[in-house]
């Protein structure tokens, strides 16, 4: 065991993962980076005439090299409408396949029907940005193998890019593609919007599959996925449904509460002189934070600012903040909502990028470096400010690390938005479940009795201390909190670790441990 | 504020006996509220307390207590009680089990 | 300085809601109104009574003024709603249906036994008249200086037309007349007056058309029904900028007049005396109160 940067202990190896590097600090590994080469990308030759058009699923997996212990990547873009992993693990299963890596850039509640593979061994490690609902419970009781690695999508990049994470069949379901590979989920029927993750899958995979349950003329415009890539297409009946990505989470809420969240954030980051000409931000998807948008936007047409960039997941209220000329572009590398697909298709402003261009660290100029403010969501904060969006106050995984540490590293402004109790439980607490962001990238946390610093940063409390805000330091807030719901019980864990938690430079920020 | 529970002097004074009529409830299901359902029990067969939440392992045990304190405040020794809880915080927890109890005792809603 | 306190926004919360009530406080309206006449179902009273009471000795409402709605004296719920609420040293009743004198006058000497009794300083609690009858509205400047206690004079707007027999209309002209009687008797009073309420939520222009319209003719606040609401209140009681440049002026040279001992003085060109002093410093007072 050592001690990581933030004072966790972190194991030195695990068995059949090999050595853990501990979280050293925010950005102390990418600066004594050096001489590092990115990982070869597998070459694809085919003959000119190779046949590309696979009739059907099996006819597919007949072609492909498939082996035990392999590993298989997928594209959470449909969120909770995924049609894809499910049939596709079953498949596979019926193959007598086991022992393999299920690399999806997240899980979602509509992976639930995978929980018997792991039980059975069939998937026996997991790299995920996130798991819900069954699936986590199951993790979370030690139902896998090995332990699960959680990732960020900029660390997922990463990961790819070094080789850390080799993917032996990337399956890529897209809303249009044509019979060489060309692919995309800005239109059709099924259309997701961007593929910014499978695009990463794409580059690396040793084998890589399109799925589309819409095969055009030749050629599919645009190429998010592009045929040089690409060594089989298969036509489905479905790939999803997009009715099913955006929840209810992509419109501004009009929950009183979290709209008295957004306005005092809002509020916040004006006070910190953050909205002026030219600035960039990102915002989650739902609640509080995407309403946040609602008041910088009102800020920005008093002022009359033009900001640079939205970036992220792209929600309607971001491509309408683009189309009213509030920002300049919109950088899109997951849709939140299917009604943006519209916009991405043919909005020249509307960009879609790929995750390692969105947010791998190792790269020369990922996109969150250049944020001015980015507005984020939180199961749990500690008085140290390290964030926890991954593990449920019952101590069951239930989320997703995401663009949350890749953001709060990268943008010049973090600030954590949440309520303050969530069904009785404080959201502030001395000891989190488990930390995915570090309290150092974490600049303010608002909620609606109170808006905390970070001491690490003075020139912030300078601003905002004559701002007429209700400023409280974060121990006080706590104990307000605690004296109002009472003391909870913590969940109790096993020793046994079930899952490891990556920070985006690929060191070891957390382990998740077995509830008892 | 006082934090001590005090009680309306005319809810418990008076010649008032403490013995539980009828079936009564209080509260709701709404998020932050407790649903608590009282029924009279046999003389001797003392205090049981089913528990339902939405926060079972964090709270469960302080629901518990919060209510066998208003059961010890009215006197009642033998109550048969079903909470179903949503959240709701210690002093709404106490409302529903007092306003409850003071149905049962009193058979009226005034 | 009783009427020096901000009242631009009195928050209604249903008494028997705990979700409600324990978030409030974090709205940032200057008053909340916990409910226990309308809001409340006729058998839920008891489960309303007990849970405010509670919630009074419990929470912090980050000092918003609090007051109780308790049930009309008429009924038999008032007694019990005094008997739970004022040992709570909520700032004060809101008595709904305040027809006469009388009424101010039963409510004053209930509240001072039960102040007695537990023994908290006699006037601790204050008295919101609420008037909503066609009589309360004639006897309204005699409700507000019934007693010390009275602090607010308020009109209910919905069960006012019902008394009347006519419909509530978005302009309001029907109870235009009773809106003026009552500022004129709460001025006459020196106690402040709020506005009803503005029941349609979604409809924001309408509210800040109403609550401009209501604070020309002197109100000092209105009731609201819904968060959403609080800020777009505010926003019109607000003084703006250039309001709040001359009032800083004013108060200035009166504060340097004092200290050199002069009694009157002018401010360009126009002599300022004491009303003029004291309306700026209210419109200071308007304007540093951003929540």
């Amino acid at each position: 065991m050592t001690k990581n940067a933030i004072n966790i202990e972190i194991p030195k190896e695990i068995k059949g993962f090999g050595k853990l590097a501990p979280f050293k600090g925010a950005w102390k590994t990418i600066e004594a980076l050096k001489n590092m080469s990115k990982t070869p990308a597998p070459i694809h030759a085919k003959t000119k005439d190779h046949q590309k058009l696979c009739k059907n699923i099996q006819t597919c997996l007949d072609k492909l090299d498939l082996k035990d212990g392999m590993t298989i990547s997928f594209h959470h873009h449909f969120r909770g409408g995924d049609e894809t992993v499910a049939p596709i693990i079953a498949e596979l299963a019926k193959r007598g396949l086991k022992d393999l890596t299920l690399a999806s850039s997240s899980l979602t509640s509509a992976h639930e029907c995978i929980v018997p593979y792991l039980e059975k061994g069939i998937v026996t490690r997991i790299w995920t940005s996130g798991a819900r609902g069954k699936l986590g419970k199951a993790i979370s009781e030690g139902k896998l193998a090995h332990p699960a690695i959680f990732h960020s999508h900029g660390g997922r990049a990463r990961a790819i890019e070094t080789g850390k994470l080799k993917i032996d069949v990337a399956f890529i379901a897209a809303s249009a593609a044509d019979q060489e590979g060309n692919a995309t989920g800005s239109f059709g029927a099924s259309a997701c919007g961007a593929l910014g993750y499978a695009k990463m899958d794409a580059e690396y995979a040793r084998q890589v599959v399109v799925l589309t349950d819409n095969l055009v003329d030749f050629p599919c415009l645009p190429q998010s996925i592009s045929q040089h890539n690409v060594d089989y297409v298969v036509p489905v009946k479905r790939i999803g449904d997009p009715q099913k990505i955006a929840g209810d989470t992509t419109r501004i809420t009009t929950n009183p509460m979290d709209l008295k969240i957004a306005e005092l954030a809002a509020k916040a980051i004006d006070a910190t002189g953050t909205i002026k000409e030219n600035f960039s931000m990102q915002t989650g998807a739902g609640g509080a934070s995407l309403a946040v948008a609602k008041y910088i936007k009102e800020i920005m047409q008093t002022r009359e600012i033009k900001g640079s960039f939205v970036l992220g997941g792209i929600t309607s209220t971001m491509v309408d903040l683009i189309n009213q000329g509030f920002f300049r572009a919109a950088f899109d590398v997951q849709s939140f909502d299917a009604a943006v697909t519209g916009s991405l298709y043919s909005n020249p402003k509307h960009v879609e990028i790929s995750a390692t261009q969105y947010a791998n660290p190792f790269n020369a100029g990922c996109m969150v470096n250049k944020l001015d403010v980015v507005i984020l969501a939180a199961l749990e904060i500690d008085t140290n400010f390290n964030v926890n969006v991954l593990v449920g106050s019952d101590g069951y995984i239930r989320g997703a690390s995401g663009g949350h540490s890749d953001t709060s590293a990268g943008a010049n402004l973090t600030v954590v938005v949440a309520p303050s109790i969530r069904g009785r439980i404080p959201i502030i607490k001395e000891k989190i479940a488990c930390v995915v962001t570090p309290g150092s990238t974490v600049d303010l946390l608002v909620t609606e009795r109170g808006i905390c610093v970070n001491p690490a940063r003075p020139d912030l409390i300078k601003k905002l201390k004559h701002s007429g805000l209700p400023i409280k330091n974060i121990q006080d807030l706590c104990q307000e909190v605690e004296n109002i719901c009472g003391k909870p019980k913590l969940p109790v864990f096993d020793d046994k670790i079930v899952a490891l938690i990556e920070y985006r430079d690929g060191t070891i920020l957390d382990v998740i441990k077995k509830i008892k | 504020m006082s934090n001590t529970l005090t009680f309306a002097a005319e809810e418990v004074d008076g010649e008032l006996s403490m013995k539980l009529k009828k079936t009564t409830q209080s509260g709701s299901l709404e998020s932050s509220d407790i649903l608590i359902t009282v029924t009279p029990a046999k003389p001797g067969a003392g205090r049981k307390i089913d528990l339902e939440s939405v926060v079972l392992n964090a709270y469960g045990k302080s629901i518990k207590k919060d209510i066998v304190e208003i059961l010890d405040k009215l006197d009642i020794k033998d109550v048969y009680i079903n909470a179903n809880d949503r959240g709701a915080i210690s002093s709404t927890i106490k409302a529903r089990t007092e306003a409850a109890l003071l149905k049962s005792i009193k058979d009226l809603n005034i | 300085m009783k009427q020096n306190k901000l009242r631009r926004t009195m928050l209604y919360i249903p008494g028997n809601n705990p979700n409600m009530i324990q978030n409030g406080g974090v709205y940032g309206a200057d008053g909340i109104m916990l409910d226990l006449e309308d809001a409340v179902a006729i058998s839920r009273k008891k489960d309303a009574r007990i849970l405010v009471r509670n919630m009074l000795q419990t929470m912090d409402f980050y000092g918003a003024e609090i007051t109780v709605r308790i049930n009309g004296l008429q009924t038999e719920f008032a007694l019990l709603d005094m008997e739970a609420i004022v040992p709570c040293k909520p700032d004060a009743l809101r008595i709904p249906k305040v027809e006469t004198m009388g009424d101010i006058q039963t409510a004053d000497q209930i509240i001072s036994k039960i102040e007695k009794k537990h023994k908290i300083p006699q006037g601790t609690v204050k008295i919101h008249a609420m008037v909503e009858t066609a009589l309360g509205v004639e006897n309204a400047f005699q409700i507000a200086q019934a007693s010390p206690r009275v602090v607010v004079l308020t009109i209910g707007g919905q069960d006012l037309t019902a008394d009347m027999g006519v419909k509530k209309t978005l302009n309001g002209q029907e109870i235009a007349y009773a809106r003026q009687r009552i500022v004129m008797a709460a001025k006459a009073a020196k106690v402040a007056a709020l506005d009803t309420i503005f029941a349609d939520v979604d409809d924001e222009a309408g509210l800040i058309k109403e609550t401009e319209m209501i604070k020309e003719l002197g109100f000092d606040g209105k009731a609201v029904i819904n968060p959403r609401q609080i800020n777009l209140v505010h926003t019109v009681f607000t003084p703006k900028a250039a309001e709040i440049e001359k009032a800083t002026r004013i108060v200035k040279a009166f504060k340097k007049a004092q200290k050199d001992g002069i009694g009157v003085f002018a401010i360009d060109g126009k002599m300022i005396d004491a009303p003029v002093v004291a309306r700026a410093q209210r419109v200071l007072d308007l304007a540093g109160e951003k929540k």
